[in-house]
This record gives structure tokens, sequence and C-alpha cells, in this order.
């Protein structure tokens, strides 16, 4: 685990700008941080990147707590790209040899890693620039350069899509896999869950400044059809019953609380009922338990330690799972 | 108003012949000045980034204690240091009074608070997200504060210029412990109170010229040497 934060609270003041109870993220992944605006996305990010003490709670980096005194060994492997980044009042070159300067790097390594990193954006022509002198899509991309030369094991980017040309989206994508590649660990902000879907392979979703449970489990990509009367939602491996509405929405999301698990196929209304194994049993909070099931897409099923206990299900058994196409919701 | 003529006529005499004494009162008031300046920047500098970095009980209180001391009356200063460096004074063993050293410890008082107030209120005009893109590029504290104090030059250098005019010209603390003597303890400022006391227009009007072209000189000299990192 790249990142495990517990019982975090960050204040402003009096105001709790960000309660998390317990927070995991795993290291290689894409973790997208949704919220709307004042969310506390921006503080969680900064929490991360060891910029905003928490005033209490953990916060745990590959294994080793963070410390005010061992802050700066996470800021050499965790950087963060602000929402309008800030180049410094001098050259493009200084810019971007910043962070390398800091890690004591000999100088001919930093003259190559810059033009590396400048090429990658694209603005290699601008290294003798000033960067009072750039547009506003080139300080972005200066600003990515800067981040990309340190070679993060963890980039955080808030709100990284947010105003951008279509060069910067470009870099960006180049940034995003550079680091996927190297088996880096990517946590970006933003309020565009199209955006989020596409590209995360985790969602934390905020508000408040507390961890919502995800409006968006059991998440499904796909098309929807029609067949005579019946709309269907197709994900490739399971065709999904919903309702006539749904059908102009490429993701859809069913509540965890809303799908039933039973032994023996239910005879109820419900037009969604699939067979399944159980795979897996977490607990979620204390009495309450996330199961999942594989029944063609892995589904997440939310029911209480008692029930599981009547029901006498243990992972490898075969399931069968039940809800109602009004469940299923668009995004 | 013939004499005030005259006197600027034996003023541009003075300067462009090079008279030794002139010259020499010259250069003690740039060494004291420049020195005492430095000093002041040295230590202030540093003093105002903790002062705004730093979170400790009664910082508000310091910040303004700071600022009020901008407006010390020099002859304060020159009676306190007077004090401390006369014989039986507590630092009188050091026989520092009516000497150039002692002129630059009442000058340095009186600059530091200048050069710190000045300071803080450019720092604290600073862009939050500099520090904040310093750390996380991973500069350590100190660094991510140079960088700071580099991203507001042009305020910081005008603290510094500031202290400079405080103390280029100043008579109370340079005359009280510095002893206005003739060829080793006579600035620009204490030369001309005296000149003009004993009647030598003349003189006083070649220094007075002198100390605006000095202030104009390090003001230009230092808005070029600003570093451009």
């Amino acid at each position: 685990m790249p990142f495990v934060l517990q019982d975090v609270d960050v204040k402003f003041g009096d105001r709790n700008v960000l309660a998390i109870e317990s927070l995991a993220i795993r290291p290689g992944s894409i973790t997208v941080v949704m919220g709307p605006n004042g969310a506390g996305k921006t503080t969680l990010l900064k929490v991360l990147a060891g910029l905003t003490n928490p005033a209490h709670g953990s916060l745990a980096y590959g294994g080793a707590q963070i410390t005010p005194e061992n802050v700066a060994l996470l800021r050499h492997k965790v950087c963060l790209l602000h929402q309008t980044p800030l180049l410094f009042d001098t050259t493009v070159f200084e810019n971007v040899a910043f962070g390398l300067k800091a890690r004591r790097v000999p100088k001919a390594d930093i003259l190559q890693a810059v033009m590396q990193a400048l090429a990658v954006v694209g603005c290699l022509d601008l290294m003798k620039r000033r960067a009072r002198e750039l547009s506003g899509g080139e300080l972005k991309r200066v600003a990515i350069a800067r981040a990309l030369a340190l070679n993060p094991e963890v980039l955080l980017l808030d709100e990284p899509l947010a105003n951008v040309d279509q060069m910067t989206t470009k870099a960006l994508e180049e940034v995003f896999g550079e680091i996927e590649k190297g088996g880096g660990t990517l946590i970006f902000s933003t309020h565009d869950p199209r955006l989020a879907h596409r590209l995360a392979h985790e969602i934390v979703v905020l508000t408040d400044g507390r961890l919502s449970p995800s409006p968006y489990e059991n998440l499904f990509a796909g098309r929807p059809l029609t067949e005579g009367e019946t709309s269907w939602f197709d994900t490739g491996r399971v065709r999904i019953a919903v309702p006539p509405a749904l059908s102009n929405t490429g993701h859809i999301s069913i509540g965890s609380d809303e799908i039933l698990l039973s032994r023996e196929p239910l005879q109820s209304s419900a037009r969604n009922v699939f067979q399944g194994r159980l795979t897996r049993i977490e607990e979620r909070t204390k009495g309450v338990l996330d199961v999942a099931v594989v029944a063609g897409e892995s589904f997440t099923v939310r029911l209480t330690h008692q029930s599981l206990q009547e029901l006498g299900l243990t992972v490898g058994d075969p399931v069968y799972i039940t809800f109602k196409s009004t469940s299923v919701k668009p995004l | 108003m013939d004499y005030l003529w005259e006197g600027l006529v034996q003023a541009g005499i003075l300067i462009t012949t090079f008279n030794p004494e002139v010259y020499q009162i010259t250069w003690l008031t740039l060494q004291v000045s420049l020195g005492a300046t430095l000093l002041a920047s040295a230590a202030g500098i540093p003093l105002a980034v903790l002062l705004t970095e730093g979170a400790f009980p009664g910082k508000e209180s310091v910040i303004t204690l700071v600022n009020t001391l901008m407006a010390l009356p020099t002859v304060v200063v020159g009676l306190s240091v007077f004090a401390f460096l006369s014989r039986q004074g507590p630092l009188g063993r050091l026989d520092l009074l009516f000497t150039p050293t002692a002129i630059v410890i009442g000058e340095f008082i009186l600059a530091t608070p200048i050069v710190v107030a000045l300071t803080i209120a450019a720092l604290r005009g600073v862009d939050p997200r500099v520090r904040e893109t310093a750390l996380t590029l991973g500069a350590s504290r100190s660094g991510a504060a140079r960088r700071v104090v580099l991203e507001t030059r042009y305020a910081v250098v005008a603290a510094i210029l500031a202290g400079f005019a405080r103390v280029v010209a100043e008579v109370g603390s340079a005359l009280i412990v510095g002893g206005n003597i003739r060829g080793y303890s006579r600035t620009l400022a204490t030369a001309i109170a005296l000149e003009t006391g004993k009647g030598e227009f003349a003189f006083a009007i070649a220094l007075g010229l002198i100390l605006i072209l000095l202030s104009l000189m390090t003001n230009i000299s230092l808005r070029v040497l600003v570093p451009k990192a």
C-alpha cells in the first residue's frame, strides 16, 4: 500500500474540512478523488503530498508513518501538480531543474532530464524563455514537465483536465502513460464523473470532507440496446435489464444495498437475476459486509453479518443475485 | 544670498579637486552605512522569514513591536548604545565608543527593524503556492524559504534600500556614539551638522551634494544587481 490514512482530520480554524476514517490507495493504480467544489479534494491531495498536516490521525506511505521529521522523504517520492500551477519567476530551465537540484542530481544529468521532460510535453523550444513570458497552456505544460522530470512514485494532480487546451490534454495523457508504464501511482481530483470513470481504477468520493459510500458502486461501462419492449444495458459480459429512459448512457451503477443475495433463484418482480459465485467477503463497518459475487461482471452486494450467517454462505459457494431494473442508475 | 551661490561653487571645487578630507569622510560614510545595512539584511531577512512562517504564541505582538521599532528615534538609539559602550557600561571594556564600529552598531539597530518589517510585508504578499510548489518539488524548508525570498526579491531589495536610506544620512546616533572625530569617525551627516554650525557653508554643501549622489548611486547599483534567478 503506498498510502494508508487512518482517522485523518484537517481543520481550517474551527471548520473541519477533511475527516477520513480510513482510506488506502493501491500502488500502481489510478485513483480518482471525486466530489463537488469545496468537498475537500484539494485538501486530501495536499495531505497526501505532505503539504498539509492533519490536526490528528495518521498517514503512512509504503508502510512508514509520516511525521513532521520524515515528511521531507515523502515529498521526494510524491509530487503535487496544482490546479493552476505556479512557475517560479525565472527561466523555464530553472523551473524544471528546481526539484532535481533539490535532490542534488549531478549537473550533467539535470540538463538531460530537463530536456527529456520538456520534450515529452512538447516545450523543448521554451527552455531558455522566462516563465513569466509563457502563455497559459505553455505554463501548464512546463509545470507538468517539472513534475515529470522528478519521476515521482506518486503523482498527485488537482483537477488536471479542467480548462486545458488540446495540447495540454495530450501532454497529460503522455504523462499518465509514462507514470503507469513505470509502475507509478496516479491520484487526481475531478468533478467530472465521465472522466473519472474513463480513467480510474478506484474512485474515492468526498462530500463535505467525508468519504461517501460511493454512489458509483457496481459501476459498468457498456452500451444500451432495445429489443422490442425491453431496454437492456450490455456490458459485454452481462445484459442488464434497465428502465427505458436509460437508452442514452455509456455508464450505469447499481447500489450495492439494492442487490439481494440468495442460495436459490428468487420468485419476484425483479427483472435481473444472475447466477454467480461468491468470491470475497469483507467487513465494511461493524456488522456490515461487502460481498463480491462474480456473475459475468463482478458485483458488490452489501448485507449484514447476520444475514450472511443465516444464509450459511461462504467464499466459493454458488449464489444468485437479484435486483430490479429501476435500481439501475445512469451516470 | 551670495553666500549660498559661493557655497555651491566652493562645493564644486572641493569635489572636482578631490579634496582629501571630503573623500575620507565619504569613504567612511559608505563603509559604515553599507556595513550596517549588510548586517541588518543578514540578520533581518532570515528573521522576517521566521516571523512570517513560524507559528509561535505572541507572533503578532513581536511583529507589532518590530513595526514600532521602525520609528525608533535615532538619538535614543545613540543614547542606549552609548550607555552600553561607555567605560562604565557593560561593554565598556571593548573600547568601542567613539569608533566607526560603534557607529555601525547604532546604525545596525536602526536599520534592522526596517528591513524586517518591510520584508515581512513583502513575504506576506507572496502567493502561497510558491512555498507549496517548492516543497512538493522536494525543496527543504530552508530551500523553500529561499525560493519565496527570491520570488519577492524586488520588494526585499526595496526593504534593504529603505534600511540604507535610514542610516546613510543619520546624525543622532552617529554623533553620540561616533564622537564626530575628524579623520576618524566623522560621517557626511555629522560633518554637515558640524560645518553648518561653524558657518562653513561651502564645505557643508559639498558634503550634502555628495550624500545625495551617494544615495542615488547605491539605489542604481542595487537595482542593477538584483539577481535574475
